[in-house]
This record gives C-alpha cells, structure tokens and sequence, in this order.
C-alpha cells in the first residue's frame, strides 16, 4: 500500500466514522429532548425554574442552582436535563473519536509530521474534554 | 416589485415582531413560578421556529448559521450571552461535522490542508472561549457588535479567487506535502494546487480560533478567504476544508463551555434541530433562488445586529 492510498483510507475513516456519529448524534438530542420536555424522568432543574435564570451568567448560575458539571454528571443520570446534555456532550465529542479513527493510517504510512499533529490534537482535545487546559477562573 | 421582495422577509419581520413582544419579555418581567411554568413550552417552539429561518438564510447567503444565530438571538432573546455562544458554537459544530464526511469523500475537503492549521486553530480556541468566559459580557457584546461590522465590509470588499495561482509553495508546505489534485465537474478538468505563505496563514487561524472561541460564531466567515486568497487554496477546496477546520476548532471551543455550565440543552437542541431543518429545506429552496439577493438580505440582518449589540454594549446597567 502506498503513501498516498493510507492518506486516502485515514481521509475516509474519518470521514465514515463522523457520518455514522454525527447521525446517531442527531437522533440522541432528538430523543433526550422529547424526554426532558416531557419530564419524564424528572430533570435535575424544573424548566420553569431555569427560565427565571437564564439571564444570569453561567458562573452565577451553577452558583444558584448546583447544576452539575464533568464527571459529576455521572452521577445524574437519571434525571432527563443531564441526559439531554450528555447527548451534546457526545457530540462534541465526535472529531476526537474521528481523529483517534485516523491516527493508524498515517502510522502505517511512517508520516511522523502528521502523526504528531493527530496526537498533538488528540492531547489539545482531552485536555479541554477534562477541563484541565483552564487558564483561571471566570 | 413584490416579486423583488424575497419571499423569507416577512418571516424574519414576523419572528422579530414576536421576539421583541411577548417572548421578548424578561423572564422577571413574567413574574415569579406559575406563570413562567406555564408558558414555558413556548421558548423551544419559538428558538426551533427562528433557528429553521436562521439555518434557512444561511445555506442561502452562504455563510455560517452561527454567526446569524448569536447576534440575532443575542439581541432579541433575554438570554445571557454565555448561553448564547455556547449554542452558537454547537450549532456550528453540528453542522460542520454533517458536512464534513460527503466533502471528504468528494475530495472537495482535504485533510492534509486542514490539519495543521486546525491545531493552532483549536489551541487558541480554548483561549478565546475562556477570555470571552471571563470578560463583562457588555464589553463581548459591543465587541460582538464590532466584529459584525467587519464581517459586514469583508462581505462586500472581498473577492474570491476561483482558482488562485500559487507560483512556488512555501516550505513549510512542501515539508507537510499539503497539495493534491482534485476533479472540477463543471469543466472535466483535474485541477493541480498546491498553498504559500503558510507561516502567515497559521498566525491568521490562531486569531481566527480565539475569535471564534470568544464569540461563538463559528469561522467560516474568515477561514474561507484566508484559505483561498492567503493560502491560494482553489475555492472549493477552502469552502470543503473551512467545514473540516471548523469541526475541530469548534469541538475545543464547545468543551469550554461545557465544563463551564454555557450549554442549556433547553435552549441548545431546538436550535441546532431547527438549524439542521432550515439548511435542508434551504438546500432544496437554493437552486431556484438568486444568492446575490439573500447575500443583500444577510448583510441588512447582520448591520441590523451589529447596531443592536453595540448598543446594548455601551448601555449602563
């Protein structure tokens, strides 16, 4: 296989792999949503509630009302809020599976530059998913 | 002369005149429990209904839902503007990551040109997110409203290249080996290009990121020219190559805001819903309609809200 068909093949993998997410992305907010907005199960915030909020800025809001935030979502799976924001959170998450797809195809061709920059991405990605790359508090 | 008058105006009309009355109304305004209870299924009906208009407009004007989507409902939704920018930056990111695989598999976006430049993009993405986080959102406001006016002259100014000539590639390029041949349709010609002034296009992506960190705007606005006419990258290549860039630059960007609680799925999933709805339907409509009119239309919204936004930056709380 040469160089410029393993560049080809990472090109598509990627390519195959964000069309399928992308899609069952769609379809996760669309049913979250359905739940959330008929309360079924009960959301961590009551939508009324978080209307009257809603002009308050982020900080002030997670302030008020505990709204949990990374890992701690984990722990609020039951409530259909969380639910309908792991379904965006699993569409942000859809370029880092897309990139972790391709990095074997430019191993397989030895194209160190490109390799370093997936990897390079790949770090830049986790490190903001785990809101470590945080330059002070808002 | 009503048959000048594009058809979509009275719904933009319609939508502003509902936004800036009932829905407009401060949710304190509304008053306290019950009521905002009751009448709060209207908000995702009304978002989903304005994102299908904004997804609408931008497949037809050519440029970024986001950056319709931010300033709009920025000015006429009493919504903080976190919450606002974290939808604008999902909303741009759904929409690039549903493009971005039939651009690849049409060589129409090439993954060797984005991936470099994305990385620097994506970096200072994170910074802008978390300085536009950090900042009185006035001063975001009024800079949002000055950035519009940018975009607006760019809008008018620029020229696009079909197919710039690039005498020698840079070796920064050659090194990478960004380059390749892709088929023209129209003409049944394989088009050989290749980029220069790589350098100078990595400085330009890392402000285009951080803007688009900031604002939640999306960049296809500024990564398209930058690609053709800086880079000299053949014009549909920059169009297809934007997206790709864009789904990166977008995905730091988002998890910024949402590690920081920006992204209310109340509001964020009826836009990007809606917004996937109106670039399909407006698809459909695109090839019966004259872009050059909704361009006119796009440029009246977008100095309408860069007005707005300026002044609701220099209002005094």
């Amino acid at each position: 296989m040469n160089q410029r068909n393993q560049a080809l093949l990472g090109q598509l993998a990627y390519a195959k792999i964000v069309y399928r997410l992308a899609n069952i992305g769609i379809i996760a907010m669309t049913l979250s949503y359905i739940l959330y907005i008929t309360g079924y199960p009960k959301p961590f915030l009551p939508i009324g509630k978080l209307i009257q909020l809603w002009e308050k800025r982020s900080t002030e809001f997670i302030e008020i009302t505990q709204m949990p935030l990374g890992f701690d979502l984990i722990h609020h799976l039951s409530q259909s809020d969380v639910i309908s924001l792991i379904s965006i959170i699993f569409v942000s998450s859809i370029t880092i599976v897309g990139y972790i797809n391709m990095l074997p195809y430019f191993i397989k061709e030895n194209d160190l530059p490109y390799t370093l920059i997936i990897v390079f991405q790949i770090i830049v990605f986790i490190l903001a998913a785990c809101g470590i790359l945080s330059f002070g508090d808002h | 002369m009503i048959k000048k008058f594009p058809y979509y105006s009275p719904m933009m009309i319609i939508f502003l005149f509902i936004a800036n009355t009932s829905f407009g109304q401060h949710p304190s305004e509304i008053g306290d429990g019950v009521l905002s209870n009751d009448i709060w299924w209207q908000w995702p009906i009304v978002l989903f209904s304005f994102s299908i208009f904004v997804g609408f407009m931008a497949t037809l004007s050519g440029i970024g839902g986001a950056i319709i989507y931010v300033p709009f409902v920025s000015s006429i939704f009493p919504l903080h503007l976190d919450y606002i920018r974290g939808t604008g930056l999902v909303i741009a990111l759904t929409g690039a990551l549903y493009a971005s695989p039939d651009l690849l598999k049409n060589g129409l976006a090439n993954l060797r040109l984005a991936l470099p430049f994305a990385l620097i993009a994506s970096i200072s993405a994170l910074f802008g997110a978390h300085f536009g986080l950090s900042l009185d959102p006035k001063i975001v406001q009024l800079s949002l409203g000055i950035l519009l006016l940018f975009i607006v002259s760019l809008m008018l100014i620029s020229k696009k290249s079909e197919f710039p000539v690039v005498e020698k590639s840079d070796r920064l390029s050659e090194f990478l080996k960004i380059g390749g041949v892709y088929h023209e349709k129209t003409t049944s010609e394989d088009i050989s290009w290749k980029i220069h002034r790589s350098p100078f296009g990595l400085i330009l992506f890392f402000i285009i990121g951080f803007l688009a960190g900031m604002f939640g705007i999306g960049a296809g606005w500024a990564n398209i020219p930058v690609l053709n006419l800086v880079l000299g990258t053949p014009l549909k290549i920059a169009i297809g190559t934007s997206k790709l860039i864009l789904s990166v630059t977008d995905t730091s960007a988002a998890w910024v805001y949402l590690n920081s609680g920006s992204i209310l799925p109340l509001v964020t999933i009826p836009s990007v819903l809606g917004m996937i709805i109106g670039t399909k339907l407006g698809v459909k409509v695109l090839l019966k309609t004259n872009p050059a009119k909704v361009k006119w239309v796009v440029i009246i919204l977008l100095l309408l809200s860069s007005i707005v936004s300026i002044i609701k930056g220099l209002q005094v709380r």
